[in-house]
């Protein structure tokens, strides 16, 4: 007993946790990792025959599909959110505060609203074939889908590129100059090795939302591993097709985490804060037209032209009288599940980032990063798995609101976390620990002393789920009680039957709503650069 | 002597009304489900049909009867699968269907009850399930949709086995497979011409590189809009197509119709009763509402009884199969059109 005692208390370094907060963690851990073990032994379990089928027909062809479309949308997105992360930090273009506002926005746009506004446009009898009589591009095909998913994602890379631009000090550029190297020289051997770290992870971050996205890619006709594992699972009394797929999802998500590990690698750099200057912007002179030439391209295909496609076929849609009492129950439904899912994870983040930060060892640690397994696991594979689970112990659930939020808070508790995380690491521990000497319970000291000091993260995390759960698409799909009508899955029911105007309004409010979590990553976009400055 | 206690008279009043609210709880919770004669005028349906169809129906079949529908819309797969995982405690007392082959899984499973005998006779017998567990309530016939701008009628295919011909590729579209008519549809072909002919006919087709849709509505439109020269729908898709301004430039073919060929293949919407409803009596009472020719009417589709007055019927030669020989082949058709990679 003794012994046990010593090794509990040493694995916790002296501090183990209380028995609630411990509770709480390991049953957020495991909710999180049952539907995927469970969607791996439905995969197990299915019969031989069943995996050399598909082998055989669909496998290779999702494969291509998937790693190729992936691939070159990261690579797109690279080059472009270097690019212009370089024209805006590094040269003399004016106006850098507001272009980095206007770089921002194309993440209010979820991808398959994007791809929406371009089939109503590009499609085969979209607007351009009224205008002129043909559609200009095949919206369908490979690369369009490739360009229109790099429209909305090329945010992510810019801000993280231009995040670790700004870090780089003059310093070294005053030094390579004073070692005769030219400025492309300079950019080659001293700055891109700089942000390689950024470029790496943001390739990653896009590789797994090109994977893992439903949406855009089904409305673009468009087959990946993710859309496959949905049609298989409406569509087919047999699941055990979708959890074969799905097992191939995952163990391709893990070689893809290993080569991100492994590029990673040795690959890290310590600037001194103190000596950091800004570096003197240089003159592009002549490249200048060329390089505004480049920002309104973006800017149109990204913003302008979705933005005011959504709002004139929203308009024409409501003269039409699409939009009526219905709408208004679509987004109250949208709202019922988006602000439930905003008070589970929101509750949960706060004893989750406190164990990460007050009871560190290696337990937590497994048991944080399970935690965080929403945000890189597709949604669809959650979806599938809860489903599972629900339909063979817990059929009361079945058919229920409480499953949908569930299931959208088990994808989304991650984003919450993070943010809570990133305020729980300001706060001292001595705030808590004085607390807890005045002989205050621990609920007591959570809610009353940790809260109020956080908060500004939990609460900013909780409107960045929000509105990620009223964009979200397929696990609403799968797991909406029957009737159960979002503006999220009327807007995909519309589409896929070909009526995409009806689907504007829709579109327009989830745009409408993405606003406000962006106004919070500027605002922390803000008080990082205030940190550095 | 005091003759009025007004604590006693109120505790007494409570008690008898909470008497008379639980008895009155009692006659409404406790349905009676086999015997009784009266049944809570209360009926869920789930309904795998397109909601815009199946609601002025229930609105008219509420008016007429005072039972109060819940009607629940969306995939018939999807709701076949919770009749069966919900067992006993289904909500459902009756499922609509936009297909027949699904229906089958549900009297194989042992999920449906059959329907009373009197109320199914007016039914072509090829167009109900041999133990009367489900009934078609509309025909639907699978036929090439054409665009008159694109392709001459002489030039669309004749017959479903035509389409595999290289000259076609890349010139058609057609449903995902995920769609329960399109299985039924193979596995009627499969019962016809054995297994090997339609593995073959599969593959041909995917081999032809058609473009897969989400749904039929999404493919009459796409020949429609001239997007591509013909695709494959029910024939009421065709007529749906003909009021869309701008993209009525359509025709049909019905497929098969030559000497010696299999035929159009039909299939049907149809109705069952759950085994474990709740409310037996009024799920029968909505078929029978159903099969009545003024709903027969109102239909998109053509209606399931022959020789109603001002209904014009589609005259073709109709394949020759039994809709309930498509259960057991079900599973087995699934396989193959997986195997020649048409498979979501």
């Amino acid at each position: 007993m003794g012994l046990i005692n010593r090794t509990w208390l040493n694995i916790w370094k002296g501090k183990p946790p209380g028995l609630a907060l411990l509770l709480i963690n390991l049953l957020a851990a495991f909710a999180m990792v049952l539907p995927l073990i469970y969607v791996l032994s439905r995969a197990a379990a299915a019969p031989w025959e069943k995996w050399q089928i598909l082998f055989r027909s669909r496998v290779p062809i999702l494969m291509w599909n998937t790693i190729s479309l992936a691939v070159i949308v990261a690579l797109f997105t690279t080059i472009l959110g270097v690019i212009l992360a370089w024209l805006i930090e590094h040269t003399d273009l004016p106006w850098k505060k507001y272009m980095r506002l206007l770089f921002t926005l194309p993440l209010v746009f979820p991808p398959y609203i994007g791809a929406l506004t371009y089939i109503i446009i590009f499609g085969k009898r979209g607007v351009m074939y009224s205008l002129v009589g043909s559609s200009i591009i095949d919206v369908f095909s490979f690369f369009s889908v490739a360009f229109i998913l790099s429209m909305f994602t090329f945010p992510y890379t810019y801000l993280t590129v231009s995040a670790s631009l700004r870090k780089i000090s003059g310093n070294y550029e005053e030094a390579g100059r004073s070692c005769g190297a030219s400025y492309s020289s300079i950019f080659k051997r001293v700055m891109l090795p700089l942000v390689k770290p950024a470029i790496l992870s943001s390739s990653m971050i896009i590789l797994f939302y090109i994977i893992a996205d439903f949406g855009a890619v089904s409305m673009l006709r468009y087959t990946t591993f993710t859309s496959s594992i949905y049609f298989q699972m409406v569509g087919k009394l047999d699941r055990s097709g979708a959890s074969i797929l799905s097992t191939l999802l995952i163990a391709f998500g893990f070689f893809v985490l290993a080569l991100k590990a492994k590029l990673l690698k040795n690959n890290s750099f310590y600037q001194n804060p103190k000596s950091n200057r800004v570096m003197n912007p240089l003159k592009i002179g002549r490249f200048k037209p060329l390089a505004w030439l480049f920002i309104l391209f973006v800017l149109f295909f990204s913003l302008v032209l979705p933005l005011t496609t959504l709002l004139f076929w929203s308009v024409k849609a409501i003269h039409q009288g699409v939009v009526g009492i219905k709408t208004l129950y679509y987004i109250k439904n949208s709202l019922i599940i988006s602000v439930g899912v905003a008070f589970i994870t929101m509750a949960l983040s706060l004893p989750i980032a406190y164990m990460k930060y007050r009871r560190p060892s290696k337990i937590t640690t497994v048991l944080n990063s399970f935690c965080h397994l929403g945000s890189i696991v597709p949604g669809i594979l959650l979806a599938l798995g809860i489903v599972f689970i629900t339909n063979k112990y817990l059929p009361w659930l079945v058919g229920s609101q409480a499953i949908l939020i569930i299931g959208h808070s088990m994808r989304f508790l991650s984003r919450n976390i993070q943010s809570a995380e990133s305020s729980m690491a300001l706060i001292s521990p001595a705030l808590d620990e004085t607390a807890f000497s005045l002989g205050k319970r621990f609920g007591t000291v959570l809610y009353k002393v940790v809260l109020p000091t956080v908060s500004p993260g939990v609460l900013s995390g909780g409107a960045m789920v929000l509105v990620s759960s009223l964009k979200e698409l397929p696990m609403t799909l799968m797991l909406r009680p029957p009737g159960f009508d979002t503006l999220s899955v009327r807007l995909w029911l519309s589409a896929s039957d070909g009526f995409y105007i009806n689907a504007a309004p829709s579109g327009l409010f989830i745009v409408l709503a993405s606003i406000i979590p962006l106004y919070y990553l500027i605002k922390k976009e803000k008080v990082n650069e205030n940190g550095i400055s | 002597m005091k003759l009025f206690y007004p604590k006693i008279t109120l505790v007494l009043v409570i008690i008898m009304l909470s008497l008379v609210l639980v008895f009155a709880g009692c006659i409404t919770t406790k349905k009676p489900v086999v015997s009784g004669t009266e049944e809570a005028k209360e009926l869920t349906i789930y309904s795998g049909r397109q909601e815009k169809f199946i609601i002025p129906m229930v609105e008219r079949f509420e008016q007429q009867t005072g039972i109060k529908v819940n009607l629940i819309s969306g995939k018939a797969t999807e709701y076949a699968h919770r009749i069966v995982e919900e067992g006993k405690n289904t909500q459902a007392d009756v499922f609509l269907s936009n297909d027949a082959g699904i229906l089958e899984y549900l009297r194989l499973e042992n999920a449906l009850t059959p329907i009373n005998k009197d109320a199914l006779e007016v039914v072509p017998e090829n167009y109900r399930a041999k133990d009367g567990t489900w009934v078609g309530v509309t025909v639907r016939c699978r036929v090439f949709i054409y665009n008159k701008d694109l392709i001459k009628a002489e030039d669309v295919p004749k017959s479903i086995f035509d389409i595999v011909d290289p000259k076609y590729q890349g010139q058609f579209t057609i449903n995902r497979a995920g769609n329960e008519s399109m299985v039924t549809y193979f596995a009627s072909i499969r019962s016809i011409i054995g297994p090997e002919k339609t593995l073959e006919l599969l593959k041909g087709i995917m081999a032809n590189k058609p473009l897969i849709l989400q749904s039929h509505t999404d493919v009459r439109r796409a020949v429609g809009s001239g997007e591509v020269k013909f695709g494959f729908v029910n024939n009421y898709h065709y007529k749906t197509q003909l009021l869309e301004e701008g993209m009525n430039n359509v025709g049909v073919i019905f497929p098969d119709q030559g000497e010696g060929e299999i035929g159009t293949f039909s299939n049907v919407s149809g109705a069952a009763i759950t085994r474990y409803s709740k409310h037996p009596k009024n799920a029968l009472s909505l078929i029978q509402f159903l099969l009545q020719p003024e709903q027969q009417k109102l239909n998109d589709e053509t209606p399931i009884i022959p020789g109603i007055e001002g209904i014009e019927y589609d005259e073709y030669k109709a394949a020759d199969t039994y809709l309930s020989n498509v259960g057991p082949l079900w599973e087995e058709t699934i396989e193959m059109m997986e195997e020649a990679g048409y498979s979501d």
